[in-house]
């Protein structure tokens, strides 16, 4: 499963951002359930990254931040250390020198991470030992952001552990503060070179700077003279890929996280290593349903959908588009897809739909071919996001019951004010849909923290349930959130991504994925 | 944490106030609006106009769509609804909107929600100029700093 950083980093980074008053507010909640979680679930070394916004001196500024923590288990972090960008202000390193964290017997918890310029306050949900979501509650509420965090492989480590073909989505801004989408496939050699790639580089709409097809990229990555312990101990390690310079934090060798941090722009996402790559459109089919967040020509938007593949052909579409607060619901006509039959990876898909002028464009890339990142090529549209297959399993409120993390992450407009907004927390789905849980909700638009927020809820299934199904949030806020409506598309194992439909209110996009203590 | 945040004290222009921007013809074309909204409308350069007249209001977070700032603008042929792109855009390159300013913006009618609605990609006040869309529409996010340049990928077509 793709990190929910890239999903959100556009949608994030094109915030429109504003600053109010301060403010804020808790509510007093219940115990939590007892999902089966301690604090002894934390323990080891995790990499994180995240994307979002700061206000800084300048004004409100897109966010990047990824790194390493450690866990002892009880409750202490020992040490870690991290890269954040905060575009046209900074890009540094960071050793976490201590810290404390605690985990709630239903995932939830907080993260507080010390360096030499004071202390960083985070919450986060666990939805596994190895694996969670993670969103900053500054004490000043100066940012907000949203990201993952997952358990890194044992070290020490080294340039052996890069190695394979990867498929990658980073986004962010481009140096000039435009939306870009950089979404591709990258040999490494074990050795230090990404020996060959391709990039679909949605740019502020151009696409490879005009030129049709992928382009060609490589690069390099190696330890940073200036922090040479840092790649041993943690997997951090400096990276060029055709220009765009960075880090790269080893998760493992399935995986890495990357933050653009000396070109100039703030492109940050995951990298996984490829297996079982089709080849052929005959050996990629079923159903998919993705989200996607990004900028349009109004401003920010969202995008998600169901989509059917068998044999280069497409059926059964249903896209879901909030284009800066207008709503649309569209079935798809028949289409097409291919595949790249040199096993790159990338492959399209195209799709027309009534009464609209443009078509729908995509291109994606796979990790498996049950996992894939997307990026939308239609007209003067920059956005990516996550496509996941459906599998056979039948969809019902019976098999939906469980536990879940839930992270959602976009741009609201609260108190006459635009700006971001990010929601972690957990969420349960009871056997008739209900929903009940407790969030975090940092509503970085006017400054405000809820923590410990009552959820409550429905999900209701589509006579399709393969299709967008229906989401009614409840957050017990001061003054309440009601009626907060969502499109929830439901993947293979449960994992549901979730689509904010609030007309002319909230632009957002989600996640919710099923616990395991 | 608080990160070493420092003062970025960048010149006024901003790489996007580089593009240019067609400023004759001082009345706004009307654009035949599609009766059916598009998820997928795209701006077009060749499509665009130019709004001149005088603030009636502005608002930095408007509650119908296209979410964002939204100012109505009085012309000589009427009442124009302008969104704005990127409100921390325009606070970054020191420039707002009151009633009673005259204003020059090159934009794009859309129909938006079912209502149509001018996109500002070029704002004019007074002596100020500040991009807040690029040529495909996109708005700006931030300031960018006075040497910026789009993505140049060092590597080429497949």
């Amino acid at each position: 499963m793709k990190s929910r950083a890239s999903l959100f980093s556009l949608t994030s980074s094109l915030a429109l951002f504003a600053a109010a008053c301060s403010g804020g507010g808790t509510s007093i909640a219940p115990p939590p359930p007892n999902n089966g979680f301690t604090t002894s679930n934390l323990s080891g070394q995790y990499a994180f990254s995240m994307s979002g916004s700061e206000n800084t001196a300048n004004g409100i500024e897109p966010l990047t931040r990824v790194g390493v923590f450690i866990a002892d288990g009880n409750g202490n972090i020992t040490g870690g250390a991290e890269d954040i960008t905060i575009f046209g202000t900074l890009t540094e390193e960071l050793d976490f020198t201590g810290g404390t964290y605690t985990v709630s017997s239903d995932g939830r918890g907080t993260l507080t991470l010390n360096n030499s310029t004071g202390s960083l306050l985070l919450s986060i949900v666990l939805t596994s030992p190895s694996a969670g979501y993670i969103v900053p509650f500054p004490t000043d509420a100066s940012e907000s952001a949203s990201g993952s965090f997952i358990k890194q492989a044992a070290g020490p480590f080294s340039l052996a552990n890069v190695n394979g073909s990867y498929a990658f989505d980073f986004s962010g801004s481009d140096p000039s503060a435009f939306s870009e989408s950089f979404v591709g496939q990258i040999a490494a050699n074990g050795g230090g070179s990404f020996t060959t790639g391709l990039v679909d580089d949605n740019d502020a709409g151009t696409i490879n700077g005009g030129v049709a097809g992928p382009a060609l990229i490589s690069g390099t990555y190696a330890s940073d003279p200036l922090h040479t312990s840092d790649f041993s101990s943690f997997g951090r390690c400096v990276v060029n890929i055709s220009g765009v310079v960075g880090v790269l934090y080893v998760v493992g060798p399935n995986q890495f996280k990357f933050m653009e941090t000396s070109s100039g722009g703030t492109l940050t996402g995951d990298a996984f290593l490829q297996s079982n790559i089709p080849t052929s459109t005959a050996q990629l089919s079923g159903g998919f349903v993705y989200v996607m967040g990004g900028s349009g020509s109004g401003a920010p938007i969202t995008r998600g959908g169901k989509i059917s593949l068998a044999n280069g052909a497409t059926s059964s579409a249903v896209v879901d588009s909030n284009n800066a607060g207008q709503l649309l619901s569209l079935t798809g006509n028949a289409g097409t897809y291919t595949i790249d039959g040199a096993g790159s990876g990338r492959g399209t898909i195209t799709f027309a739909a009534q009464g609209q002028t443009n078509p729908f464009q995509y291109v994606f890339y796979m990790v498996s071919p049950s996992q894939i990142f997307i990026q939308d090529q239609s007209l003067n549209i920059v956005e990516d996001g996550s496509m996941l297959a459906q599998g056979t399993s039948t969809i019902s409120n019976a098999s939906l019951a469980g536990n879940y993390g839930i992270n959602w992450s976009g741009v609201t407009e609260a108190q006459q004010v635009i700006g971001e907004e990010d929601l972690i927390g957990e969420a349960t789905i009871g056997s008739s849909g209900a929903l009940t849980g407790t969030i975090d909700l940092n509503e970085f638009t006017v400054l405000e923290q809820f923590t410990a927020v009552p959820l409550t809820g429905t999900l209701t299934l589509n006579s399709d349930p393969t299709s967008h199904n229906s989401m009614t949030v409840n957050l017990a806020t001061n003054p309440a959130n009601n009626g907060l409506t969502l499109f929830a598309y439901v993947a293979n194992n449960n994992t549901i991504l979730l689509m904010g439909t609030q007309k002319n209110v909230r632009i957002t996009a989600g996640v919710m994925t099923p616990q395991n203590p | 944490m608080r990160p070493n945040i420092k003062l970025h004290l960048s010149g006024m222009l901003t790489a996007a106030a580089l593009f240019t921007a067609p400023l004759a013809g001082a009345q706004q074309k009307a654009n035949a609006i599609s009766s059916v909204p598009q998820a997928n409308f795209a701006y077009d350069v060749t499509k665009e106009s130019v709004v001149q007249g005088t603030v009636i209001s502005y608002t930095a977070a408007s509650d119908v769509a296209p979410i964002g700032p939204h100012a109505k603008i009085q012309t000589s042929s009427g009442v124009v609804d302008v969104h704005l792109g990127n409100p921390e855009a325009m606070k970054q390159n020191d420039i707002f909107l009151a009633a009673g300013d005259s204003v020059s913006i090159v934009g794009e009618n859309e129909n938006f929600g079912g209502a149509p609605v001018f996109l500002a990609r070029v704002l004019h006040k007074g002596n100020q100029t500040v991009t807040l869309r690029n040529l495909k529409g996109i708005p700006v996010n931030a300031k960018a700093p006075a040497n910026a340049k789009p993505r140049n990928i060092v590597g080429g077509a497949q």
